[in-house]
């Protein structure tokens, strides 16, 4: 790992309080701080001449359930100037769930934000347009969380297709048409 | 590094004189080239051993399946298509399964059952085509399985070829360290190379 | 025409217009696989076009934390399904740095030929896909041809068609007989001259040079921003592969070079992935020649099944087999694998606490991000352009929506 590099990296990690996690089992320089300083910190890293993190690779949650706080949100940078990764850390708490965006410094962050949003129900404050990605628009829970059922929860509602307004599932339909009729 | 270069038109390409003869003179080539077609079913695959379909148990000459329920490789299947359940029995061997049920709907064919046996009693046959007018039909059990070994002996001799990775002696002292940072007292005696495998087992875990 | 100038020239000959919506849903012959993109139109300019992903999510990082390392190793063929190997070298290789297993030198000549395999038989079916879509027929038949040829040399290699399942934890399942890997440098030998032939049929075709040659430009700048990777990334200027950046399995032994583009439109990314196509058959023929003697498994019995004629016989090598299989425990910890993938950067971010399960297991998926780009690169022009784009970013959905 460039000397230069690590030294510059310690120097701005500690302007923004942010402190080094031991190396991972791949070597990677990593940073926890706090989700305050996100914003300044990225931004740093993105425009210091020396190190030229320019390009955000991976946004990505954790969830600790049953710790404080609970979600730790993960993101992997690279410097093409380097070839150089880097992996920087934030947390927050499962009432207060809200983390700054990245799509101002990194359009890439679009996305992988959505993402985590929809799969861990943390709220990024900023993007311009925090909808769910994967899992239908109106549903309800967040599956990735440790507390979801790996069979998956059905949605409350079902979704009829009568001008794309959502109504409720009239009584005694079946939770999937067919689905019984088949005799094993 | 290679940088592709970007071209400009020549007059035959740019008035499509050229483009036109080109693709003619291709297509022409191309009638008498060997066609890659199979006329399937007539013409049927004629798999190699390598080939690996769905699994079946092996049967001894006696009849009975060499499966001994461990359940290895209800363990290891990835969609969880293999339920076992075991039972005793009078013959010189531990256990025996009372039900093995293969749901060859979920199956994949990844060939991880036949892997991790430890005692070559299931194997993959050539069979790739599943056809069953119910779902119920394709959810085979002990007796479907079974499959005198004679019949499957191609199978069983390319997996002594593969997975048989090297043909060597019992573990001897000097390759007994297998595992780095663990020293063996391994032996070729039954007796003692249970214990020492005991030792390493607690040494590691 | 921008759509200002169209909508104000309308205004002033006093004419009624209204932006339309289009669906170009998720069954749809062009999008490649499910996936919607809700067209905005004004006449027949594109104004906005939101792809709408998440038809085809399996769940697959949640799989991961209630399955066994071995047991999720399967569902990573399923991600991009036309090269399903090297999504399984990717997770193999994140579980090996993470348990500190070393892959045999044979293994890893193994596993580069097979990663360029699926390389090339990616490469040919977008090149097949993309040029239908386009119009051009007979190309489709052709890439499908070599593909077909291919695909008979890896049945008989790993004993499936496709989802081979080659992969392990510490090595490959088995090694590439002599007579195989004769005739599988022989058919990568004679490749070389097929990319050629497409080149002859499509580089210089008058109707493939004007529905590419200047069309969705993507600049250096702006392929970075948004996280692009792989020949996206390379068409636009930026020579960045990470078999040459931080070679992983190998590669540093072999010689290959990188295509990169000057230009980023799509005909610039039509002819880097057709030149990839050449280098990769390139490595393949180098990596049968100088295939190194050896083991093709590793010897970490911790981790790896033990060879099975030892445990048949041996106490030791049984116990291993049974502890491996249900109980392999990684030690804590946690790690961000990637690989130069056909489409880009596959990266695999696991995080281990001890268990038999991976604690989170996250794929970053090179399409995924991939897809970003489509809204950039569609606004502004005509509609026939949008599906030229999604043919040129070439995604695969699988990968996408996991």
């Amino acid at each position: 790992m460039n000397e230069v590099v690590l030294s510059r990296l310690k120097e701005l990690a500690s302007d923004a309080d942010a402190t080094a996690i031991d190396p991972a089992a791949d070597g990677l320089p990593a940073f926890r701080l706090e989700r305050e300083q996100l914003l300044g910190f990225m931004a740093d890293l993105r425009d210091d001449p020396v190190l030229c993190f320019t390009m955000l690779l991976d946004v990505t949650a954790l969830d600790w359930m049953g710790r404080e706080p609970r979600f730790e949100v993960v993101y992997h940078l690279y410097s093409v100037k380097h070839r150089q990764r880097l992996r920087v850390k934030t947390s927050c708490t499962e009432l207060d769930a809200r983390v700054p965006s990245l799509t101002g410094l990194f359009p890439a962050a679009n996305f992988h934000e959505r993402e985590t949003f929809d799969m861990f129900g943390v709220v990024f404050d900023g993007h311009p347009d925090l909808r769910r990605i994967m899992m239908p628009d109106e549903y309800e829970h967040h599956p990735l969380r440790k507390d979801f059922p790996m069979e998956g929860i059905e949605p409350e509602k079902v979704y009829l297709m009568k001008g794309g307004v959502m109504m409720p599932r009239p009584e005694g339909a079946e939770r999937y048409p067919g689905a019984g009729s088949q005799v094993p | 590094m290679v940088l592709v270069k970007q071209r400009t038109l020549s007059f035959g390409e740019r008035y499509y004189f050229k483009t036109i003869v080109v693709g003619l003179i291709y297509t022409f080539k191309n009638l008498f080239r060997k066609k890659v077609t199979r006329s399937y079913p007539e013409e049927r695959l004629d798999p190699s051993p390598s080939f690996g379909g769905v699994p079946v148990l092996v049967a001894n000459e006696d009849g009975h399946p060499r499966c001994v329920a461990c359940g290895l490789c209800e363990f290891v299947c990835p969609p969880r298509a293999i339920e076992i359940t075991g039972t005793e029995t009078e013959r010189a061997i531990e256990r025996v399964p009372k039900t093995f049920t293969i749901d060859y709907l979920r199956c994949i064919e990844c060939s991880y059952c036949e892997e991790v046996c430890p005692e070559e009693a299931i194997v993959m046959s050539q069979q790739y085509e599943l056809v069953g007018s119910s779902r119920g039909s394709l959810k085979l059990g002990l007796d479907e399985l079974l499959t005198p070994a004679s019949e499957l002996s191609t199978r069983l001799e390319y997996i002594r070829k593969t997975y048989h990775r090297f043909q060597v002696a019992p573990a001897t002292e000097a390759n007994a360290s297998c595992v780095p940072g663990v020293g063996g007292t391994g032996s070729g005696v039954a007796g003692t190379a249970v214990s020492s495998a005991k030792r390493r087992y607690e040494d590691n875990y | 025409m921008t759509t200002q100038a169209t909508l104000s020239e309308a205004a002033d000959r006093d004419l009624h217009t209204e932006l339309m919506t289009l669906n170009m849903g998720p069954q749809h012959p062009s999008t490649h696989g499910v996936l919607q993109i809700q067209l905005t139109l004004d006449g027949e300019t594109v104004v906005d076009a939101e792809p709408v992903l998440g038809y085809l999510h399996r769940g697959k990082e949640k799989h991961a934390e209630h399955m066994p390392y071995l047991q999720w190793l399967p569902m990573m063929d399923r991600l991009d399904y036309l090269a399903p190997l090297q999504s399984e070298i990717a997770y193999s290789l994140a579980v090996e740095k993470l348990c500190g297993i070393e892959v045999p030198a044979k293994a890893q000549a193994i596993r580069v030929v097979l990663a360029e395999c699926m390389r090339l038989t990616s490469h040919l079916v977008w090149f097949a896909c993309s040029a239908l879509e386009i119009g051009a027929v007979t190309p489709f038949f052709l890439a499908f041809r070599e593909r077909e040829d291919l695909f008979d040399l890896l049945d008989e290699l790993t004993g499936l068609r496709t989802n081979q399942e080659f992969i392990r934890f510490g090595g490959v399942k088995g090694e590439i007989p002599a007579d195989l890997a004769r005739r599988l440098k022989a058919w990568a030998d004679r490749f070389g001259p097929c990319v050629d032939e497409y080149e002859l049929l499509l580089s210089g075709n008058r109707i493939w040079y004007d529905r590419a040659r200047g069309i969705a430009v993507l600049t250096t700048e702006q392929a970075i921003q948004l996280g692009l990777t792989g020949p996206n990334l390379r068409a636009s200027g930026h020579p960045m592969d990470l078999r040459k950046d931080e070679p992983y399995s190998g590669y540093e032994q072999y010689d290959f070079d990188v295509a990169v583009g000057t230009v980023g439109d799509v005909y610039d990314r039509y002819l880097v992935r057709l030149e990839e196509m050449r280098q990769a058959a390139r490595i393949i023929s180098q990596a049968l020649e100088g295939m190194p003697e050896g083991e093709h498994m590793a010897r970490d019995y911790r981790y790896v099944l033990p060879p099975k004629d030892r445990v048949y016989s041996s106490m030791e090598e049984l116990i291993y087999q049974f502890k491996v299989v249900t109980d392999m425990r990684p030690p804590k910890g946690e790690v961000y694998q990637a690989i130069e993938a056909t489409k880009g950067e596959l990266g695999i971010y696991l995080v281990s606490e001890g268990g038999t399960s991976p604690y989170r297991a996250h794929i970053r998926a090179p399409s995924f991000v991939n897809m970003m780009a489509i809204k950039p690169l569609c606004v502004g022009r005509p509609i026939a352009d949008v599906v030229a784009v999604i043919g040129s970013i070439d995604f695969v959905m699988g990968e996408c929506d996991r």
